[in-house]
């Protein structure tokens, strides 16, 4: 599923915020990828999405190398993407509804189709019933489960997560994981970047660690 | 398609919406923009018209060699009906001249009754046809000239060629302003779109990163664009209709009967569609110009 090589990422001369990382995660896997604060667990989930390029190496996702990606393939690459942010990234103006129907209705998907799917992606994430709200009136953990139903409208193979409980407490923290978890459980391949090695602990996964830029664990 | 246009729309006029002042500023530029450049559009064909209808009504005199007699005046006479510039000519003789001359300037003809002989030439005077164009006057001219029976051509239509030189002038001069206030407008609205799109910056670093296609993060900003142009636009129209209605209830019948041009005429709905398309293709190109940028 996703293959990454000898991947090295520098944003000036000489500091390297990613050096020789390689690791391979199967298709269906559940993996963390952990770290102290600047060891370079963002970094590379911004290049697993694109969001950056590689200074040197190759991650390829699904057999296509990311770095050969034009941009309007990168586009639709992201599409097949689910993507989590610690900070939720839910735009406030828009409903709970909204703001997960909001990409795939511009990528024309039929309005009866596209219901379905979100309030599915919402019942996944315990929120039926909420899709009128708008994000600043839920809590923290509500607006995050919000931003996991989004990841999950588009039906994606992969779902990459950066820091999704950096912002909760440890009982949030804990029903967030046990939604990855369900996710992970028919099918979708998660990656999911957090610095909490009690939710690791919790979860029993496979986990690759970093430091300073090196991958110093697999296990 | 739909559901994109739908999208930009959508969220062009909520953006309006919240920042109305600035909007109705770029809005405000626009419209003087498109106003000058239909005024000078508007002034230009008005003037026209009067000027074809001098132009059409002007007279050639041509004044004979003296002394060449019955001969000159057949070759001369000869160009004369067979150009396709004349309408009419008629020949007036020297005699007939000076009678004129001391018919119509009665204080004068005393004077030129101390002179020992006739000083006025034999003359044709020719009326141009309708329509007929400055390169087939300047060819009866040249044509006449060569007959060699000729001593000079007073040529009225010089006069409206020097009026036409000065419309050319206004236009130019026109078309320098209105252009120099669409550059004002497209830098005005521009910035008006990029603050737009930095306060979304967010927002639409986001839906980027989730995969919204550039077309679609663009969308609403050149929607804005177009927006905010077609009501300057539609505004500015609106001002020079009034402009015009009240120039012509003031003199609009005085000028038309004076110069025989009829009703002053206002812009054709093609040039008002030009106009406001224009507008709206400036709103566009500063929309794609503030969006440019990726988030």
């Amino acid at each position: 599923m996703i293959e990454v090589h000898s991947l090295a990422k520098s944003y000036r001369p000489g500091v390297h915020a990613l050096a020789d990382v390689s690791f391979v995660v199967e298709k269906g896997e559940f993996v963390f990828l952990t770290g102290p604060s600047g060891a370079g667990k963002s970094t590379l989930l911004r290049l697993l999405l694109r969001a950056d390029r590689p200074t040197s190496g190759d991650i390829i996702v699904n057999g296509r190398n990311l770095a050969r990606m034009s941009p309007g393939q990168v586009q639709a690459y992201r599409r097949t993407v689910g993507t989590v942010f610690q900070d939720f990234k839910l735009i406030p103006r828009k409903t709970v509804y909204d703001n997960i129907a909001l990409l795939p209705r511009l990528m024309g998907v039929p309005e009866v189709q596209l219901r379905r799917r979100a309030l599915q992606a919402l019942a996944e994430v315990n929120l039926s019933g909420r899709q009128d709200d708008l994000p600043l009136t839920l809590s923290g953990g509500e607006q995050q489960r919000v931003s996991i139903a989004r990841a999950l409208v588009n039906e994606p193979t992969l779902v990459l997560a950066d820091e999704p409980t950096g912002n909760l407490d440890p009982l949030l923290s804990l029903e967030v994981m046990s939604l990855f978890r369900a996710i992970n459980a028919r099918g979708t391949t998660v990656l999911v970047a957090t610095h909490d090695r009690a939710l690791i602990r919790h979860l029993g996964k496979r986990v690759i660690t970093l430091e300073h830029g090196h991958v110093t664990e697999t296990v | 398609m739909i559901a994109l246009i739908r999208y930009s729309l959508g969220e062009a006029s909520l953006s309006l919406l919240r920042g109305w002042r600035s909007s109705l500023l770029a809005i405000a530029i626009i419209a003087a923009a498109v106003f000058i450049a239909g005024a000078v559009v508007m002034v230009s064909i008005n003037v026209q018209r009067i000027l074809q209808r001098l132009s059409a009504t002007a007279e050639i005199t041509i004044y004979l060699k003296p002394g060449d007699g019955q001969r000159a005046r057949d070759t001369v006479a000869g160009v004369l009906t067979s150009h396709p510039a004349v309408s009419s000519s008629s020949f007036v003789g020297a005699d007939a001249a000076l009678a004129r001359f001391r018919r119509e300037l009665p204080d004068l003809a005393a004077l030129v009754g101390t002179l020992d002989e006739n000083p006025l030439p034999s003359a044709f005077e020719v009326r141009l046809r309708d329509g007929a164009s400055e390169t087939e006057t300047r060819a009866l001219v040249q044509a006449l000239d060569a007959t060699g029976a000729v001593e000079d051509v007073r040529y009225d239509r010089r006069i409206f060629d020097r009026l036409a030189g000065g419309l050319q002038i206004l236009r130019q001069g026109g078309i320098i302003l209105a252009v120099v206030i669409v550059l004002a407008a497209i830098v005005t609205i521009t910035s008006v779109l990029r603050l737009a799109y930095l306060t979304r910056r967010d927002e639409t670093a986001v839906l980027f990163l989730l995969g919204m296609p550039p077309s679609a993060i663009r969308g609403p900003f050149v929607v804005e664009g177009m927006l905010q142009t077609l009501a300057g636009a539609l505004v500015a129209v609106g001002l020079l209709w009034v402009a015009f209605s009240a120039v012509n209830a003031q003199v609009g019948t005085e000028i038309g009967e004076a110069f025989g041009t009829g009703a002053a005429v206002f812009l054709t709905t093609t040039a008002m569609a030009a106009l406001v398309g224009a507008s709206v293709a400036v709103g566009a190109l500063a929309g794609v110009i503030a969006a440019w940028k990726e988030p």
